[in-house]
């Protein structure tokens, strides 16, 4: 009944959940029917009475969104007169732990269920060191992807070792999913609530700590799948075309997600070690499938430091390794008598889902989804290996069916027609505004639009160039700013781009254009979102930290909207 | 035929001394690697041609890139010869920027491929900083001025030499539009300053060539060029030189008002006063009387058709104010290159080294730099699209033969791919038809065996390909000229002489390789029975098969 995805994804669910959460999850989806005959309510917040609590709100953040809701809250708090205070968890002296009273905690998840790398050390801390946080009462808002395993499980973590430090959980833990914005407000609510029966916080009842569904599944072909570098190049980048017999629902901005499989060679390689059948059937947490297929939809690379001690055990010795390949492994570590497959298999955890940003316009490309991926390389211990995912899509056969979802992103959308927009995506940023710039085309949006793109060779990465040059031509893209890095001896950056610019960038900006970034994190958005600091302060005459005020109001306002990975 | 001015004209008037959007065409626009349209005409005249790597347009397209456009320039060396510094220079450069490939021209200079619209700039400063440049390299100016290339053919060499340069001085351009545009960026011009009384702002209807012969060597195919000066030496002194007007080879397929012709010899001059003044009147007549509505038939051969030889002889006269004497004698007994070793009056050695088509292969070119780095030696480019290493003194060459060895300079070739030439053609060249640089060295080596089979193999039968009827490789005066029409088809050009003075006439239309070589065999199986003696491949095919 349900597609593989759903099912997958419901597997992941079961498969991490504690018996309790298991039994929770029944009543709740229970009682999401029930709520959903009525008909969804949005809670609308509003408190009247002064609350004498002094929260501390404590977020750790990868990608801003735990930032963001901080913001939001405290905000909140600031406008019901409850003095509140929000602090990076990076920032937080831990030393005062056993000192506070009402701690509320947002914690996003990456990865394979780890801590955002800024919250590493304290959740570590608090872990290891011989804590009494009897006084401290608190709730946890997790943060996650549903589609990934170990979902919201930095969440799951902080909020046990809290409880087993014996602080007093107000809440259950919150566990929000991608499309997180109604969460927050229902945690918000819960939390007046909380505040209001502070003498008796067990009578609060909260509904539905958990996402709803939102991916629909779709099955297609890649109809059409270009190398877009020519020959030379070091990068390897492709447009993928899909297309499917279904309407893809789907707007400039969304990613499209899909969970790929392993190579057959290196799952035949893991069936030889064990010298097993690979058509002998083996059921796992009450499902049957195929040794193969198992090992075709497990993840077997780059396992966690958790899965290698797993591993380890199982192998009865130590594995040096921080992160590691299955079949490196196995390549060095024969096969003890009494490992079997099925132990191997109890231990992988299913392969996440990849998302990648859909590069074009339902109006402009005949509802094709349109990719553009980046062959993920890279060294490890010198021999040069492909990202999962990448190579998958990479290697896929033309014309041969693949089952993908779409990832509703609304935290990356077009502004109103008429609003100019910045585009900054070198490499494969460009894909969203590939979409971005083709919807406006097509549905013949009258705001301004300025793209900056980069990557290493004129001649040789200059993704899209002939559609650029005819939006060029036809004036839907209004400016352009390239930067090649390695096209002379100087390195040069979008970020030099905009800084040479700056003065027209900040008009844009000060005339209510909308930016947005998409592309590599490290270091790219970084340096950008300095260059684009600097130029306001240089062109406002303010100070550097009242630019990255007018920064992070333009985020707070949806102006500024970043999709960086 | 109209009188309607080619659209070219009104891009020239235009440009505000070759200005055009060059900058912004460099500075602004970075969605593309080729520069505006009209600019493109306009780089020209800074020694530029805007190419596009043709193998490799639909693999691009599809990947949605655009054309892979790049720049070949070629400098302007009068006389071609430059410094063992200035070659270090060159060398440097092009390991730089562009596709590394050095080729030598028919023009005696040289040719960089493959640069990048952004790598323009740091190119001509770099080049310009060793006292190089590519002003009026290309374009409807006057070209780089050629000259008999080795300085063994006279004692007077060095002196008839020096001409290149004041003839390239006298026609330059008066516009500072290279500079600005390429070196400084800076507007460095008061427009007064500028004035070119010459070229006024519309340049010539067509690009012109000069070359200066020294009898015995017509290694400049003197006849082939606009406008040409045979040296006239006698009793160890140069008296002047013999004028010659009128030559070119470019034609268009399906064209019939255009043909290749030969210079006429209208005249002898007698001092260098007389002599510069003479050129200098020969462009302004081409100025005021060429074809400026049809670029087919605008170069000064159609001119001196229209006005013919006496009427441009008598607007001459007119012009620069005194009768021509009549021309004196002259003979060319030879046009090939002498290759290897050759002492000249002065004892210094000269080492002419066999360069395919004026492709530098790159043992030559690590050669040539290890030689440079001696600076031992000058370098000089003949029409042939030679190299000669000159000006060794007697022991200096050991050190030169030592690097000969070591770098495998010295390989035997064959008399024919000796007197081989061949035009760029394809990928880059935007009017190649067919293949020329890529494919005559395999078909010289095709042909070899038959030269073999016939005991011909110390034959020097001037053989020449062009990828298109524009005459770059000088078809139209080889022994066994090949023009393409189409891929792998040209037409097979016989009986053209072996020093240049009478064409070729068309043989066979549309050959295929196989065509070719079928052919061959039975022309030069003809060839070996029915010769006179001493007579060549080229004066036989002329006198019993066409």
């Amino acid at each position: 009944m349900l597609s593989d995805i759903k099912l997958n994804l419901l597997q992941q669910l079961v498969q991490n959940a504690s018996n309790e959460e298991i039994i929770w999850t029944k009543g709740y989806l229970a009682g999401y029917l029930d709520a959903n005959k009525i008909g969804n309510k949005v809670p609308i917040t509003t408190v009247s009475e002064n609350i004498a609590v002094k929260p501390l709100i404590i977020y750790g953040t990868e990608t801003g969104n735990s930032k963001k809701i901080a913001s939001q809250l405290l905000a909140s708090f600031k406008k019901n007169k409850i003095q509140a205070k929000a602090v990076d968890v990076f920032q937080y002296d831990n030393v005062k732990l056993e000192k506070e009273t009402l701690l509320l905690f947002i914690m996003s998840t990456q990865g394979e269920g780890e801590f955002p790398q800024n919250a590493v050390a304290f959740y570590e801390y608090l872990k290891n060191k011989d804590l009494n946080l009897k006084n401290v009462s608190y709730s946890v808002f997790g943060l996650g992807d549903s589609s990934y395993p170990l979902f919201c499980h930095a969440g799951v973590l902080l909020d046990e070792v809290l409880a087993e430090k014996g602080a007093k959980r107000l809440l259950p833990l919150v566990k929000a999913d991608v499309d997180f914005a109604p969460e927050v407000l229902k945690w918000e609510e819960a939390l007046y609530n909380v505040f209001k029966n502070q003498a008796n916080p067990t009578s609060v009842s909260i509904v539905k700590p958990i996402a709803v569904e939102h991916k629909k599944n779709y099955s297609g072909i890649i109809s059409n799948k270009i190398i877009l570098n020519d020959t030379g190049s070091n990068k390897e980048t492709y447009h993928i075309e899909i297309s499917s017999d279904d309407e893809v629902n789907y707007e400039p901005g969304d990613a499209l997600g899909i969970v790929p499989k392993n190579k057959v060679d290196e799952v035949q390689f893991i069936i030889d070690y064990f010298k097993a059948n690979p058509k002998q059937e083996i059921e796992l947490k009450g499902i049957k499938n195929t040794i193969e297929n198992w090992l075709l939809e497990r993840n077997i690379k780059g396992l966690s430091k958790r899965s290698l001690e797993q591993l380890g055990t199982l192998l009865k010795t130590e594995i040096a390794f921080e992160k590691a390949d299955l079949i490196d492994v196995f390549q060095l570590y024969s096969k003890p008598e009494t490992f079997q497959i099925e132990a191997l298999l109890e231990i992988l955890l299913p392969i996440a889902p990849r998302l990648y940003s859909i590069a074009s316009s339902t109006e402009a490309h005949d509802g094709e989804v349109h990719l553009t991926v980046n062959l993920n390389k890279f060294k490890f211990n010198d021999i040069v290996k492909t990202g999962l995912a990448s190579k998958f899509l990479a290697d896929f056969e033309l014309n041969e069916p693949i089952e993908f979802y779409i990832h509703k992103n609304q935290n990356f959308r077009l502004p109103s027609d008429e609003t100019d927009i910045i585009m900054i995506g070198p490499g494969t940023g460009i894909a969203p505004f590939r979409s971005f710039i083709a919807h406006r085309d097509a549905t013949g949006a009258e705001g301004k639009n300025w793209l900056f793109f980069g990557e290493q060779h004129f001649v040789l990465d200059f993704y899209y160039q002939t559609e650029i040059q005819e939006w060029l031509t036809t004036g839907v893209l209004t400016k352009l700013d390239t930067a090649f890095s390695r096209d002379q001896e100087k390195k040069i950056y979008v970020q030099d781009r905009i800084r040479e610019k700056a003065k027209e960038f900040n008009n844009w900006l000060v005339n209510g254009a909308s930016l947005y970034i998409c592309g590599q994190k490290f270091p790219m958005s970084n340096d950008v979102e300095n260059a684009i600091i600097e130029v306001i302060s240089q062109e406002r005459n303010i100070s550097s930290e009242q630019a990255k005020q007018v920064l992070e109001e333009l985020e707070s306002t949806g102006k500024y909207q970043k999709d960086v990975y | 035929m109209s009188d309607k001015l080619s659209p070219v004209e009104y891009i020239k008037t235009k440009s505000d001394g070759l200005r055009g959007t060059l900058k912004e065409s460099i500075e602004l626009d970075n969605h593309t690697g080729n520069v505006r349209p009209d600019d493109e005409t306009l780089v020209k005249f800074h020694g530029m041609y805007v190419q596009d790597d043709r193998d490799k347009r639909a693999e691009r397209a599809l990947k949605k890139l655009d054309k892979l456009y790049s720049f070949m320039i070629r400098l302007r060396i009068p006389g071609g010869q430059i410094t063992a510094d200035q070659w270090i220079a060159t060398h440097d450069i092009s390991e730089q920027y562009g596709t590394g490939t050095l080729k030598i021209t028919t023009r005696q200079t040289l040719q960089l491929h493959g640069l990048l619209k952004h790598q323009l700039r740091p190119t001509i400063q770099s080049f310009n900083v060793a006292k190089l440049d590519s002003i009026a390299a290309c374009g409807d100016v006057n070209r780089n001025v050629i000259v008999s290339a080795h300085p063994q053919l006279s004692p007077l060499h060095k002196q008839i030499h020096d001409y290149a340069d004041k003839i390239s001085k006298l026609l330059l351009p008066k516009t500072q539009s290279y500079y600005e545009v390429f070196i400084d960026g800076e507007k460095i011009y008061e427009r007064s300053a500028e004035a070119d009384p010459l070229y006024e702002d519309r340049y010539l209807p067509r690009k012109f060539k000069i070359a200066i012969a020294i009898p015995p060597s017509n290694d400049v195919d003197l006849f082939t060029n606009d406008l040409g000066l045979i040296a006239i030496i006698e009793n160890n002194e140069l008296k002047g030189f013999n004028l010659v007007i009128g030559g070119g080879l470019g034609t268009t397929h399906g064209n019939e008002n255009t043909f290749p012709r030969l210079g006429n010899v209208i005249g002898f001059l007698d001092t260098e006063e007389k002599t510069l003044k003479a050129v200098y009147e020969v462009l302004t007549i081409q100025r005021d009387f060429g074809n400026r509505s049809d670029r087919k038939l605008s170069r000064l051969k159609y001119t001196v058709e229209k006005l013919t030889v006496e009427g441009f002889k008598t607007e001459l006269e007119n012009r620069i104010g005194f009768k021509l004497e009549p021309a004196r004698s002259f003979q060319f007994t030879e046009r090939n290159d002498r290759y290897g070793w050759e002492k000249n009056h002065e004892g210094k050695w000269f080492y002419t080294l066999f360069v395919e088509h004026g492709v530098i292969k790159p043992n030559q070119k690590a050669f040539l730099y290890e030689v440079a780095k001696l600076k031992m030696s000058n370098f000089i480019f003949s029409g042939n699209q030679n190299l000669i290493i000159g000006e060794i003194s007697d022991s200096d060459k050991s050190k030169i033969e030592l690097l000969q060895k070591q770098f495998e300079i010295d390989v035997a070739e064959s008399a024919l791919r000796k007197s081989s030439m061949a035009c760029v053609a394809l990928p880059t060249c935007p009017l190649a038809l067919a293949e020329a640089q890529r494919y005559l060295p395999i078909l010289v080596t095709k042909i070899e065996p038959l030269l073999e089979k016939y005991n011909l193999n110390n034959e020097e039968i001037s053989i020449r390909m062009t990828g298109c009827p524009n005459g770059c490789g000088r078809p139209y005066v080889a022994e066994l000229g090949f023009v393409g029409t189409g891929p792998e088809q040209y037409n097979f050009m016989l009986g053209g002489d072996r020093f240049g003075e009478r064409l070729n006439k068309l043989y066979k239309e549309k050959q295929t390789e196989s065509q070719i070589l079928e052919e061959v065999d039975v022309l030069l199986g003809k060839y070996v029975k029915e010769k006179l003696e001493n007579e060549t491949f080229g004066d036989y095919a002329f006198r019993a098969i066409l």
